[in-house]
């Protein structure tokens, strides 16, 4: 490694190594696709040798809780916002799942250091496919019993069965209970359409789903009408999984316009949530009748705060960074903070590639961005290595050249961390852009100067908060030099997607600020939803394929590769298509980045290879 | 004869401003014995209540600069420390002031305002002090004190309120009452009652009373001697029978003879004094009242009148340059309806009497 | 005075159905996020969101809505649901309330006994050295924004990260459990909230005895012989803290309705400013309505309230 000017705290361009970025325990957690992460390093294409450094591996995140961990004490986690849902059944959002690892025992589960498959956590092994893949069976751990409730009062004493379990994912199809996975990953265990309608007629009562059985109370069966078991094992990883008993939830379930269940849960991990002030703070407690051994979870620290509201992240760092006993939770370090962590802190500091992606959404539905030589020209123009600054440079991230990000399956396919190779690709190896060869695609597009005439006004709605408005600002300009007039309009980040990028009829131009996290190690977890032309139809006020790509081709490969079991062959499928998809220039990956977690000198923080987090059953006190 | 209450020996009140000094008092004299009246009468700006309020030691915080001295009860007020004098106003010494609306607190009860003036004084029980300020409503003449004394000033009407401000001047049985334009403020009808109770008063409880006012009607009624200012200085004082009957200075020719009678016929024109009241930063010279004074003389613009007494009348004083048989024919002709444009050619002529010499001619100069 | 009092309530409850259409009309025209598609999660599809909308009552025209919404409030104090944190309104900002009412009831014990104080001093004292200079300060305290000057009291004086550490930082009142630390964690944010509030009042409080103390009572209250400390005090300030109450009617109605907002966001005091920020973020509408209509209760209430005290302060005012 070179090394770099401490004093300036400007990174000197090092050699990367691309093996450790290829080795290192990819696969960590993400937050939400909507949130804010930032992490970053410096990648060039395959066609510039200029050396770059690789920060990430001068802060690496520690997988394993050491053997000299210690019980006890009390934990802060600082966090800015809330969780999205406290209830487990219903939540999205990257961050929610550090509470919900640890409170939660869905069928599968994630130990800290190890993301290639979800390993059994609830279940009492592996479970058995059969039936050409269409009928998936788990056996369930006895005797495992309910924490008492949160915000107290009479919780529920008998053990978990299996019906609780298939209870629980059958809630997710109330609307009160909000589940985003259920119809993506289940779609396709037998009787969802006639749940769907019961849930329709009476949207209080919990459906039965037929294709869901249990034969006996530590049996539970899932029955597939095609043979797409992987994901579905993979999605029962989710909390959604996690047991909920009928007879104690179905009054809260029962509540309009929302289930309260999640206000007075039972949770079977090794903490439980004792109370939950929304957008105050929430406190975990050690469940009393969780048995140290029943899964592979530690749970060293006795209480865990998450203490909310801190809406200046540089303050909220600097207060960690300084302070005892304390782990950040839904915001990273950026910019300055980064930088000083980076700096003065460096062993607070860990850096773990996010299994997410960045990109700038052109909208394929409409001119411009509906002719394949703008898109490339557009693309050739962009400097990533810009944008990327926006975000805190080579300490947030490093420069996306295709889709699927480092240590997701696919990847190395796909062209690893160059990208792809070929003439065909060429738009896309130069990360500080190529206006000379962006002109000659406007050329090919019908521009004999090279830039845009007539009517050049584009449309580009973003977020109305740093980092993603530098981004936005920085794009257009870098637009503007191929003559187009970009009209760019800040919102706030939640109507930024539910009133323009995520409404077909709405989409601008250009949505600059979206991206993808993977929700398992998985190609079809990365790149089947943002770029399937099915998604388009299936939501149309609330699409995620934001380049809305419909491209008939790109859409049979993908619902072929979902159907191979095979690990070696679906990663070279998803490989092909991420390559697919990156020659279309569909959008403009821009950004592969870190999770960059910080954490107070007397803590031991262990990362979660799975979603970047703190894993707070391993974290312990010095 | 006894010593005089009060005795004010060439008193001299100055203030410093941004347009230069103000001369607002410039030498006065005179004396208040126990249980008289003396009057003082000017117009606005004439020096009169910066007189009085200095008296109390009012102006000291305004950055005033105080010369000569008053004596009060064998003490001289101008040299008396802060709070010797603050134990001297409302107890020896009581003012009341023009305006009983603003000049009572609007958000206490008249009773708490009477009561607080007995406190600063006296030390007494809180229900003695109570039923002190029920006598003090019902000396002042209010009717149904007892129920009156919870009220705010603004239930008053504006008598009964100057009554009240008498009454709380009157808390501490004062010795000297300064009355600053009491009836200024109150309708005619008003006024007499105001003045009649003054009267009363002063031979009930004998102390001596200074009332303050530009109304030379006001002072006709209750004054035992007059004093009339101009430009902040005296420039006549008598006993008041003579300065109605006998006036010797041309300015309170002019107060008289503006004053309307009731006898005069409708279709005659008043008579005011020409011109303003002086500035009392650049005064004009010699004679401060020439530049109004209808029988002006070359010389009155150069030579400063002194307060002098009237030869043959010791208690009459006057500041003029005429000499006095003159005066008395001037005042004789006004008396009987002569104008002072017509009683001007008794002046010119005792000027230009057929003479050898003549005066030396001097040049004019304008008054400020 | 009873019949008055009667009419401004009915007045009051007018503004408060005036205030809330507003704000209905407002969240409907301006562009917000659409909550039903929020509430709905990821890959809802389109009928799931149309039931989350029908569910949440927003299927229905704008009058309707809110005339549903007005029925709740009014006969069965029934906010409705927060659709971000899925728990009652009225819960919410009830959670909220003793945070902001800390802050604020500190505060202007602070500010008043700073301000008033000065303004005296500096109006007794006028152009002495102590006025000029605690008027040049109150105008420097006027134009610092709250925030810088939260931040720059935190780098200062926060014992986690501050150069002289001495107070409690920021987050340390939501850590916080018992009377006496939440009362140490205050400290710093009530001295911030009160400064430039204080400066404002001594401001104004000098103006208003300078007025007062050259009326006419005052001279006679000298005249009485008063000693000058009760001519000040009982006969100048007495009459001049009239206008000041109005004041602090305002004030206080407009902070407790969230107008500490940058006071509670630099020192992550979890108030009712803080959620109505967070209620604007995510289009969260109810929340939004609840806290204007509490804030404009406030407000209403807190007037009527100066009011009424005017009567009292001031005999020459009566209510017809």
């Amino acid at each position: 490694m070179r090394s770099r000017s401490r004093l300036l705290g400007v990174l000197v361009p090092g050699l990367l190594a691309m093996a450790s970025l290829g080795v290192a325990g990819c696969g960590s957690s993400s937050k939400s696709t909507s949130s804010a992460a930032s992490s970053g390093g410096t990648t060039t294409s395959a066609g510039e040798s200029a050396a770059v450094s690789n920060e990430q591996a001068k802060f690496p995140p520690v997988v394993t809780a050491p053997a000299t961990a210690k019980k006890g004490g009390t934990l802060t986690v600082i966090a800015n916002g809330d969780v999205d849902y406290i209830d487990p059944g219903a939540a999205y959002y990257q961050p929610t799942y550090m509470i919900d690892l640890a409170a939660d025992s869905p069928l599968m589960g994630w130990p800290p250091n190890d993301t290639a498959a979800p390993v059994p956590l609830l279940a009492s092994g592996q479970p058995v496919v059969s039936n050409g893949g269409k009928t998936i069976t788990f056996h369930i751990k006895t005797g495992i019993k309910y924490s008492p409730p949160t915000g107290g009062g009479a919780g529920w004493n008998k053990p978990v069965v299996s019906q609780d379990v298939k209870y629980a994912i059958e809630r997710g199809l109330l609307p009160g209970v909000p589940n985003g996975f259920v119809t993506l990953y289940f779609a396709d265990v037998d009787g969802l359409a006639a749940a769907q309608a019961a849930v329709k007629k009476d949207p209080k009562v919990v459906p039965n789903w037929s294709g869901i059985t249990t034969p006996n109370s530590s049996t539970i069966v899932f029955n597939l009408s095609k043979p797409s078991s992987i994901g579905v094992i993979d999605a029962l990883s989710l909390p959604l999984s996690s047991p909920v008993p009928q007879g104690y939830a179905a009054k809260y379930d029962s509540q309009t316009p929302s289930s309260t269940y999640g206000q007075h849960q039972i949770d079977v991990g090794p903490y439980y949530i004792s109370n939950y002030s929304p957008g105050k703070q929430i406190v975990l407690l050690r469940n009393p009748n969780w048995t140290p051994g029943e899964d592979f979870r530690a749970a060293y620290v006795d209480k865990i705060i998450v203490q909310e509201g801190f809406a200046d992240e540089n303050s909220a760092v600097s207060k960690i960074l300084t302070g005892q006993s304390m782990v950040n939770f839904d915001f990273d370090a950026t910019g300055e903070a980064l930088k000083l962590a980076a700096t003065q802190y460096p062993k607070q500091l860990t850096l773990t590639p996010s299994g997410g992606n960045r990109f700038v959404a052109l909208n394929n539905a409409k001119p411009p961005f509906n002719n394949i030589n703008i898109r490339k020209a557009v693309t050739a123009a962009t400097d990533r290595v810009a944008l990327l600054d926006t975000r805190g440079g080579p300490l947030s991230g490093i420069i996306a050249t295709h889709y699927i990000p480092p240590g997701i399956p696919g990847f190395q396919q796909a062209g690893g961390a160059a990208g792809p190779t070929g003439a065909q690709y060429d738009f896309i190896q130069h990360p500080t852009g190529d206006l000379a060869l962006a002109e000659s695609y406007m050329k090919k597009a019908g521009y004999s100067s090279g830039k845009c005439t007539g009517n050049c006004t584009v449309t580009m709605v973003s977020d109305n908060t740093p980092p993603g408005s530098n981004t936005a600002q920085v794009l257009k300009g870098q637009l503007t030099a191929l003559g187009f007039n970009v009209q760019l309009h800040p919102v706030e980040h939640a109507t930024m997607y539910t009133k323009f990028c995520s409404v077909v009829a709405n989409e601008p131009n250009i949505c600059p600020n979206v991206g993808w996290v993977k929700d398992f190690n998985d190609g079809q977890a990365m790149i089947d939803v943002p770029f399937n032309g099915a998604t388009i139809t299936g939501s149309p006020t609330n699409n995620s394929n934001w380049p809305q790509l419909n491209n008939p081709t790109i859409n049979a490969a993908l619902a072929s590769a979902k159907l191979i079991t095979d690990p070696t062959a679906r990663a070279a499928a998803y490989g092909k298509i991420d390559d697919m998809i990156t020659g279309l220039a569909a959008a403009i990956p821009w950004d592969w980045d870190y999770e960059t977690n910080v954490s107070s000198k007397n803590v031991l923080p262990v990362i979660n290879e799975f979603n970047g987090l703190t894993d707070l059953a391993f974290t312990s006190l010095k | 004869m006894s010593e005089p209450l009060l005795q004010v020996e060439d008193l001299r009140v100055r203030f410093s401003t941004e347009d230069g000094i103000v001369h607002a008092v410039d030498g006065i004299s005179y004396s208040v014995d126990t249980g008289h009246t003396v009057g003082i009468v000017g117009e606005s700006g004439s020096g009169k209540s910066v007189s009085s309020l200095t008296m109390l030691g009012l102006t000291r915080n305004q950055g005033a600069e105080i010369e000569g001295r008053i004596m009060f009860d064998g003490r001289d007020l101008v040299t008396l420390p802060d709070d010797e004098l603050r134990k001297i106003r409302g107890n020896e010494i009581a003012m009341i002031f023009q305006d009983p609306l603003s000049s009572l607190h609007p958000f206490y009860k008249v009773g708490s305002q009477l009561t607080e003036a007995i406190h600063t004084h006296r030390d007494v029980s809180k229900s003695a002090a109570r039923d002190r300020a029920v006598e003090l409503l019902d000396l002042v003449g209010i009717p149904d004190p007892r129920r009156r004394v919870d009220q705010f000033p603004h239930e008053f009407s504006g008598g009964m309120r100057q009554r009240v401000m008498i009454a709380m001047a009157l808390a501490n049985e004062p010795k000297l009452l300064i009355a600053d334009e009491p009836t200024t403020a109150l309708d005619v009808t008003v006024q007499a009652q105001i003045l009649a109770l003054l009267d009363d008063l002063q031979s009930r409880l004998g102390m001596a009373i200074i009332v303050i006012t530009h109304d030379l009607g006001v002072v006709a009624e209750i004054t035992d001697e007059i004093a009339v200012m101009y430009a902040g200085r005296i420039v006549e004082r008598a006993p008041t029978r003579a300065i109605f009957g006998a006036p010797q200075h041309p300015y309170t020719w002019g107060l008289l003879k503006s004053i309307p009678r009731l006898d005069t016929p409708r279709d005659e024109e008043l008579v005011p004094i020409s011109g303003r009241p002086p500035s009392l930063i650049k005064r004009p010279s010699g004679c401060h009242f020439h530049p109004r004074c209808p029988y002006v003389r070359d010389a009155h613009r150069k030579v400063d009148p002194r307060l002098e007494p009237v030869p043959g009348d010791e208690g009459h004083a006057v500041a003029c340059l005429l000499n006095p048989e003159l005066r008395n024919r001037i005042w004789r002709g006004l008396a009987s309806g002569e104008t002072s444009a017509t009683l001007r050619h008794l002046v010119v002529e005792e000027d230009h009497p057929v003479r050898a010499h003549a005066a030396p001619r001097t040049s004019e100069e304008d008054p400020a | 005075m009873f019949r008055y009092i009667v009419r401004r309530v009915l007045w009051g409850i007018a503004m408060l159905f005036i205030v809330s259409a507003v704000v209905f009309l407002i969240f409907y025209i301006l562009p917000s996020a659409d909550p039903a598609v929020l509430r709905a999660g990821r890959n809802a599809g389109p009928a799931q969101i149309a039931q989350i909308r029908h569910s949440l009552g927003l299927d229905l025209p704008i009058w309707h809505q809110y005339l549903n919404y007005m029925k709740q409030v009014f006969f069965h104090f029934n906010f409705g649901y927060s659709y971000q944190y899925n728990v009652p309104v009225r819960q919410l900002i009830f959670s909220r309330l003793p945070a902001t009412i800390w802050l604020v009831t500190g505060a202007v014990i602070i500010w008043l006994g700073i301000g008033l104080s000065i303004g005296i001093i500096s109006a007794v004292r006028r152009r002495s050295l102590i006025d000029r200079t605690s008027m040049t300060t109150s105008l420097a305290l006027i134009s610092a924004p709250v925030f810088w000057l939260g931040l720059v009291s935190l780098y200062l004086f926060a014992d986690d990260i501050g150069r002289f550490p001495i107070l409690p930082g920021q987050g340390s009142y939501a850590a916080s459990s018992d009377f006496v630390s939440r009362f140490e964690a205050m400290i710093l944010p009530w001295l911030v909230l009160a400064a430039a509030t204080s400066a404002i009042y001594a401001r104004y409080m000098r103006a208003s005895m300078i007025d007062t103390m050259s009326e006419d009572y005052i001279r006679t209250a000298r005249a009485k012989g008063l000693p000058e400390r009760t001519v000040i005090m009982r006969h100048g300030v007495r009459s001049a803290i009239t206008p000041i109450v109005t004041l602090i009617g305002l004030d206080v109605g407009t902070l407790l309705a969230g107008n500490a907002i940058l006071t509670e966001t630099v020192f992550n005091i979890p108030g009712v400013g803080r959620l109505l920020y967070n209620a604007i973020s995510v289009s969260d509408l109810t929340t939004i309505q609840g806290i204007t209509l509490f804030g404009a209760f406030f407000i209403v209430f807190f007037n009527l309230v100066v009011d009424i005290a005017y009567a009292y302060l001031d005999p020459r005012v009566r209510y017809s």
